[in-house]
């Protein structure tokens, strides 16, 4: 037979995956559980995580790393949070929508009242630029090193130490937003 | 402020890091995953070979109705979508549903707005739509930007829009944006409205888009067949570009049909614009246009009998069939022959019937190209001059003093026929006008005289003036030599019929005879060689005292047919090969499920360097499968049940997981080296490979747990490797190193024996670099009036030669030089099949010596090629 494509090899097996299932499920797990602040979503999103590896080649899931896996699990975990959002925004506008139309008020950010500290800031982090968010997750929720985070998403610390800044600011502002709304709304 | 709001983040983000299970929870969390990921994937996971679990995919469609409801949870919605990239199942039923909520969108309540606020909107928005239209106006944005390009007004059957390498099912009411591609399957009918409000009605197999300009949109067509009800277009024209021809119209009612062999433009109403290498046809109702010389025209009636508005199309077009007509004739050759006063007085049970044109005439020219012919090859005048050659000149010569000592004698036709009288055995006889009947009675003896000198004395044929004169001899043959009427026949009671026909100027019966019928309207569009068979008379003959069985009778492609015509003649100066089958009734079996000739898109994948291709156009897998279930449980011999059985047993639906899943096209080609093993592929029509794929997976789980079984134990693996988007599948049996990989690209499943060959397939569909639009292959197109073909078989030639040349040149071979003189020859074969409700056509524009000598060469050099082949292998 003449030349294959290279990247067609041995179809991933039991034993690799199982290997990366018992090594790194319990990282994903909390991770995924922290951002999103349910079990199930966690659940679901190791599925996720690990349904993509199968379909992904050998070699593929030999260069698979525990970092590679974290970030894996912020960024599913910030879509996630980003999806809910986004009905939630857009059910709430619809009520105070309805409110306007009957006089009754107008507090379009009414939902987020709701959320606890957590949820507020996770969903602060899903409005942020991708990046961004990734970082402050890795950098101060997950706790790795500017030099460990620098290396994960292939960049350089002192990038790293900008981007951070740049999303606590951003962060500290819409809270800060929130915040007054909440007051003015209590 | 800000301080506080500080210490709210770092208070959330201890919050954060502190929310999370405790190490019972997350092994009890990562525990449950672990079987789902099993679950979704089959079980276990490393055989990637096993069925994919059928519970996965249908956990995933029952969340769909939550997920486009919006109720689905984040989580869920994200493995969900996940799951439909790559699941056509799922994103049909989402698109359904989708759909289906279109329609009461329009009758949602509307929110109140105060009436200042909505007539300074009104206002200020005409103000900004002005502006913004004469802006892109300008800058060339606005015609081709539109959501609703084309909007679905009904259909039945399967109708798809093809996205990059995704095919997605549309549906009434489905709206698509310019330069969305849009194909219908066989079987299928749809009506599409544009932006102007012109109508497409679409014939099975049409493959589409429109894009957008200024001047009115334009319909591009890729194949297929439209009728196109244009709305009045202002200003601007409607047009659709087929490749080979630009059509331009403003408000009229048409048809475009394109496929392999050329366009075909007919016009219904008002007036049609056709445009080709910068000349402009004008064309008015009743009028057609075919964009190559092959393609016959057809009647305009016939090209649009397939719409749902066909009566009212063919009260149009009948105020002008004169015209028609007059186009009809164009066509014919004064070369040929419309009509045959012979033929009517044949009797009424002929059952073959022969024509040929006047070939005694035109002996001295036919000798002499064939001695200036063999003058011109050595080789061949080596063995012409040889001791054995020239005993064959001596008989030639022979025959040379018969024939030119009848040159203007006959007429410009001979006609052979086989008749049978009274219930008699068949007799045959030979017709031909006489012009000179002293010459040929004087030609006749003379040749008796030759035949008796040779054969003691036997006078093989006895000359008579009258077949009722009394006291005739009994030789074998009769030649009677009547008034300008010649006819030869063992039988003195068939040429009395004969004789009595022509003495009353009237028929022999022949004429009331469905056959003269078929012989008649060949007649109509010229003949020179032909060959008419009334096929049950012929059978009857053939198995005479044979009951057929009923699975005899099902199967049996001659069962319904009622005649056949093989024909050769030039048309426009090009040889036109055919055999046409016509249908007595709706035929069963094989004939029945070959497709009318349709677009085959599997031919896109071939390039125009192949070396062979093939390919046929079925029927919907389904109704084959229907049809051939239907026709076990009416036999009633356990074979309805025992397929019943077998798919209990292997726990498969063969009907819906399987049929349903293929479309009615599949192409065989050689396309590539052909050492050190042919690069042969294989394309295959699929409308649902992901449930075809699963059915797959499950099959080879089955086999392999069989073999498991089994004395050897060898196994098919199936592995998977994405390529570009798409999954490329590779299937090897253990117990030889023999590995197929597959791929399903726009609706089709490609095999090859490499990777390679599927790509550069792929390559070839997606540039346009292929067989279709190669000139070579067009120009070895047979004509006739179909666009497309419901089958089709091709060759290289030369492509073939230069790879025996090379192998015997590399053996030093020289015995095989000739080879370089069959250069000379056609480079290419073709011949296509197409199937109409009431006959089957077998076509070619090649002599059947091209197809035969290439599979001399082949055979020849089989061998060589196996040695060859074993010698490159590595």
């Amino acid at each position: 037979m003449s030349a294959q494509p290279e990247h067609l090899t041995e179809p991933v097996s039991s034993a690799s995956l199982k290997d990366l299932y018992e090594q790194h499920s319990r990282m994903i797990l909390s991770t995924a559980w922290r951002i999103t602040g349910k079990s199930d979503d966690a659940e679901d999103i190791l599925q996720l995580i690990f349904l993509r590896l199968l379909k992904s080649r050998s070699s593929d899931l030999e260069a698979v790393t525990g970092g590679y896996l974290r970030r894996a699990a912020v960024n599913a975990s910030l879509d996630i949070v980003r999806n809910r959002g986004k009905h939630q925004e857009q059910s709430s506008l619809e009520e105070s929508a309805a409110l306007r139309d009957t006089g009754s008020g107008d507090n379009p950010e009414e939902i987020l009242r709701s959320h606890d500290l957590a949820d507020a800031l996770c969903l602060a982090l899903s409005r942020l630029n991708k990046r961004a968010a990734e970082v402050f997750v890795l950098r101060e929720i997950e706790g790795l090193t500017n030099d460990k985070t620098a290396e994960l998403l292939g960049t350089t610390p002192n990038t790293v130490t900008v981007t951070l800044h740049r999303a606590r600011t951003s962060l500290l502002e819409t809270l800060s937003s929130w915040e007054g709304l909440s007051e003015r709304t209590r | 402020m800000k301080k506080d709001t500080e210490k709210l983040l770092e208070k959330a983000v201890e919050q954060v890091k502190g929310r999370t299970g405790d190490s019972e929870q997350l092994n009890q969390s990562a525990s449950r995953a672990w079987q789902e990921i099993e679950r979704h994937a089959g079980n276990p996971v490393s055989q990637s070979g096993s069925h994919v679990s059928e519970t996965g995919c249908a956990r995933f469609s029952r969340l769909v109705p939550a997920y486009h409801n919006g109720t689905l949870d984040e989580a869920q919605s994200t493995l969900l979508r996940e799951h439909m990239r790559e699941c056509f199942s799922c994103k049909s039923k989402l698109r359904r549903l989708q759909s289906a909520e279109k329609a009461p969108a329009a009758a949602m309540p509307v929110r109140r707005t105060p009436a200042w606020l909505k007539w300074g909107s009104i206002a200020a928005g005409l103000m900004l739509m002005v502006l913004a239209a004469q802006f892109m106006f300008w800058a060339g944005m606005l015609p081709g930007i539109s959501a609703d390009a084309i909007t679905v007004n009904s259909m039945q059957g399967i109708f798809y829009s093809l996205s990059g390498r995704e095919i997605m099912p549309v549906s009434a009411g489905d709206v698509f944006s310019y330069g969305e591609t849009l194909k219908t399957g066989p079987e299928t009918a749809a009506v599409v409205t544009l932006r102007d409000g012109s109508e497409l009605e679409l014939a099975p197999r049409t493959e589409f888009d429109v894009v957008g300009g200024w001047q009115g949109d334009t319909v591009r067509l890729n194949r297929g067949n439209i009728i196109i009800r244009a709305s009045d277009q202002g200003s601007g024209r409607l047009k659709v570009l087929t490749g080979d021809c630009d059509v331009a119209v403003k408000g009229t009612i048409f048809s475009v049909r394109h496929g392999l062999k050329g366009s075909r433009v007919s016009v219904v109403e008002g007036e049609v614009w056709v445009k080709k290498n910068g000349d402009n046809t004008v064309l008015n109702a009743g009028q057609q246009y075919t964009s190559r010389a092959g393609l016959a025209p057809r009647a305009v009636a016939e090209e649009v009998a397939w719409s749902r508005n066909s009566s009212e199309y063919l009260e149009m077009l009948a105020a002008v069939s004169d015209l028609h007509r007059a186009i009809e004739n164009v066509v014919m050759s004064e070369e040929l022959r419309y009509n045959s006063g012979l033929a009517r007085l044949l009797p009424q049970d002929t059952f073959i019937y022969a024509a040929a044109p006047n070939v005694v005439d035109r002996a001295e020219s036919f000798f002499q190209a064939v001695e200036d012919a063999i003058a011109d090859n050595p080789r061949l005048s080596e063995g012409w001059n040889s001791e054995e050659g020239l005993e064959l000149q001596s008989h030639l010569d022979e025959l040379k003093n018969v024939v030119y000592g009848l040159e203007g004698v006959f007429g410009d036709e001979f006609i052979m026929a086989v008749s049978r009288i009274t219930d008699s055995d068949p007799l045959p006889v030979i017709l031909a006008e006489s012009r000179d009947n002293a010459t040929l009675v004087a030609e006749i003896e003379a040749l008796n005289d030759r035949i008796a000198e040779e054969s003691e004395g036997i006078r093989p044929f006895a000359v008579i003036d009258d077949p009722f004169a009394d006291g005739l001899p009994d030789p074998p043959l009769l030649a009677w030599c009547g008034d300008g009427l010649f006819a030869m026949s063992p039988s003195l009671e068939l040429l009395q019929q004969i004789a009595e026909a022509d003495g009353s100027e009237g028929t022999g019966g022949f004429a009331e005879n469905p056959l003269y019928e078929v012989i008649a309207s060949q007649y109509d569009q010229g003949v020179d060689w032909i060959l008419a068979v009334d096929f049950p008379s012929v059978a009857d003959l053939a198995d005479a005292g044979h009951e057929m069985t009923s699975d005899e009778e099902f199967v049996n492609p001659f069962r319904s047919i009622g005649s056949m015509i093989a024909k050769r003649k030039l048309v426009n100066g090009e040889p036109e090969n055919q055999i046409i089958f016509s249908f007595t009734e709706e035929p069963t079996g094989p004939l029945a499920w070959l497709a009318e000739p349709m677009p085959m898109g599997a031919m896109d994948f071939v390039s125009p360097d192949a070396c062979i291709a093939a390919g046929v156009s079925m029927q919907d897998p389904v109704i084959i499968l229907d049809e051939m279930l239907e026709y076990m449980a009416d036999a009633d011999d356990g074979s309805y049940e025992e397929f019943a059985d077998l798919q209990d047993e292997i726990g498969l639906d063969i009907r819906n997981d399987i049929a349903a899943s293929m479309g009615g096209e599949a192409l065989f080609a050689l396309d590539g080296a052909l050492l050190p093993s042919p690069a042969w592929k294989v394309i295959l029509e699929v409308y649902d490979e992901t449930s075809l794929q699963n059915s797959i997976e499950y099959l080879l789980s089955m086999a392999n747990t069989a073999a498991e079984a089994g004395e050897d134990g060898h196994q098919l693996v199936l592995q998977k490797s994405p390529v570009g988007g798409s999954t490329l599948y590779s299937l090897t049996y253990t117990g030889s190193d023999i590995t197929v990989y597959y791929m399903f690209v726009r609706g089709y499943m490609i095999l090859a024996p490499e990777y390679s060959i599927i790509d550069k397939a792929i390559q070839y569909q997606s540039t346009g670099y292929s067989l279709v639009n190669s000139p070579d292959f067009i120009a070895s197109l047979p004509s006739g009036e179909s666009v497309d073909l419901s089958a089709f078989y091709y060759h290289d030639f030369r492509s073939i030669l230069d790879t025996v040349k090379e192998m015997v040149n590399t053996d030093g071979v020289e015995a095989f030089s000739f080879l370089a003189d069959m250069e000379d020859g056609p480079a290419q074969f073709m011949s296509g099949l197409y199937r109409t409700d009431s006959e089957l056509v077998i076509s070619s524009n090649n002599d059947l010596q091209d197809c035969l000598s290439i599979l001399g060469v082949v055979g020849a050099f089989a061998d060589t090629w196996e040695e060859k082949a074993e010698a490159i292998q590595p």
